[in-house]
């Protein structure tokens, strides 16, 4: 001891060395903690077998395959797909509307002035009920297409007391590729029956996108439709 | 002096630390890939239980696989980017996936066209194979028998498709069907909606029609 001229004279000399071994002690827990630990976890995980299914789903004669009953594909439904599924499945189910009412069909195959009768009301089915049920959700081309081609067929059938209904029941309505903002192919199948006869139907609709002139349907409307018989 | 022992002692614990991370995170890798994944089926025509692949047996994904790749060599849709999109060296073509470099070229330079005017006709056309798919007796070649249904009108609900059959040979690089080894890769297409027939070794190297 020679204070005050040698300040750093510890009060206990062997602390130093108590507190060197308790930290190399600790680390020593340590490393050996982490080494059980190591011994125990990995060959446990590489035993460890979890059942990850992939479900497929073949329909071998139409030679379709596909995964289901995924959880972790994301399948949360945008509002893009949702409108999308909505504008075809209604616009398909006017389509194949007939109705023994002719003023019905009449106003189902209307044209009418977009920006004063489609943009004031929100579209529904309800079998050719609505005012221009197809002309609201078509587009020009399509419309006027179905005006020269399919409506003389259509008041024909009407002529003969026939009926045609689209049975919303049987309606399924499937993405070709996928939906994007911009529109999208789909694919839809349904059962048509009418008075007479009743048949299944296959159409290949492709929607596209104008904000300003279908603005009821967030822009998207049926710019081709195209139907087959089964 | 005890300056320079603190610097070490914090270098060793963010050594540690980091140790500790690199730990874990090849832990988290190891459990990630030894899951295992079988394969499920389920049949079409039958309510049915799922089966494993070695239940439903090579013989049958082979026949699977061919009534998938003979639907992909000649289906149409009215929508001509439809046949567009399979006429790419990419995963959105199953013809392109499940075809030899030859008989790709040469379904998209003499069988694609032809298909592409139908769509845009607007065309349909269904595919459907018949009888039983043979092996031929003198070559490596299997005996497929298609039909093809065709819609030439759309919107005309009183046409009848016109029905054609024909019958073409396939010569097959692999014989196995198995499941592709690299379950990440697998889990990953399937995962991002690739289509479930890719993920078998099954390759188409010659195709002769009659």
């Amino acid at each position: 001891m020679d204070y005050p001229e040698d300040f750093n004279t510890s009060a206990f000399p062997a602390g130093r060395r108590v507190a060197l071994s308790r930290t190399v002690g600790i680390w020593i827990a340590v490393s050996l903690f982490l080494i059980v630990f190591g011994c125990i976890a990995i060959p446990w995980l590489i035993k460890n077998r979890t059942i990850d299914p992939f479900v497929i789903y073949v329909d071998a004669p139409v030679g379709e395959w596909r995964l289901v009953g995924r959880s972790d594909i994301k399948r949360s439904l945008t509002y893009y797909d949702a409108v999308q599924r909505s504008v075809v499945g209604i616009f398909a189910e006017n389509w194949f509307a007939v109705n023994s009412d002719m003023d019905i069909n009449d106003a189902n195959w209307a044209q009418c002035n977009r920006t004063q009768v489609c943009d004031t009301r929100i579209p529904t089915s309800s079998a050719g009920a609505q005012e221009c049920g197809i002309y609201c959700l078509a587009g020009e081309e399509l419309y006027q297409n179905f005006k020269t081609k399919v409506l003389p067929i259509h008041q024909a059938i009407a002529d003969l007391g026939e009926t045609w209904s689209l049975n919303a029941k049987t309606l399924m309505v499937m993405p070709v590729g996928s939906a994007t903002p911009a529109g999208g192919v789909w694919k839809v199948r349904g059962h048509v029956s009418g008075r007479t006869e009743a048949f299944d139907v296959i159409a290949y609709v492709t929607v596209a996108r104008n904000l300003e002139k279908y603005p009821q349907t967030f822009g998207f409307y049926v710019s081709d439709f195209k139907a087959y018989r089964e | 002096m005890k300056k320079l022992a603190g610097f070490f002692i914090g270098l060793i614990t963010m050594v540690a630390i980091f140790a500790v991370i690199c730990l874990v995170a090849i832990v988290y890798d190891t459990s990630d890939k030894i899951n295992v994944r079988p394969y499920f089926f389920r049949l079409s025509q039958s309510i049915s239980t799922p089966r494993s692949f070695a239940q439903v047996g090579p013989r049958r994904i082979r026949d699977w696989l061919i009534q998938k790749y003979v639907t992909e060599y000649f289906y149409i849709i009215p929508n001509a980017q439809n046949i567009a999109d399979r006429m790419e060296h990419n995963g959105k073509s199953m013809v392109y996936m499940m075809s030899g470099d030859k008989v790709f070229k040469d379904w998209v330079k003499n069988v694609a066209p032809d298909m592409k005017d139908l769509a845009e006709n607007g065309a349909r056309r269904t595919v459907k194979v018949f009888d039983e798919i043979l092996t031929s007796e003198t070559n490596d070649y299997l005996r497929v028998d298609y039909e093809l249904k065709t819609w030439y009108k759309p919107n005309d609900m009183t046409e009848t498709p016109t029905t054609e059959r024909g019958t073409m040979y396939l010569k097959l690089a692999d014989t196995n069907f198995q499941v592709a080894s690299d379950f990440m890769a697998v889990r990953n297409w399937l995962l991002r909606r690739g289509d479930p027939a890719a993920i078998f070794s099954f390759q188409v190297q010659d195709v002769v029609k009659d």
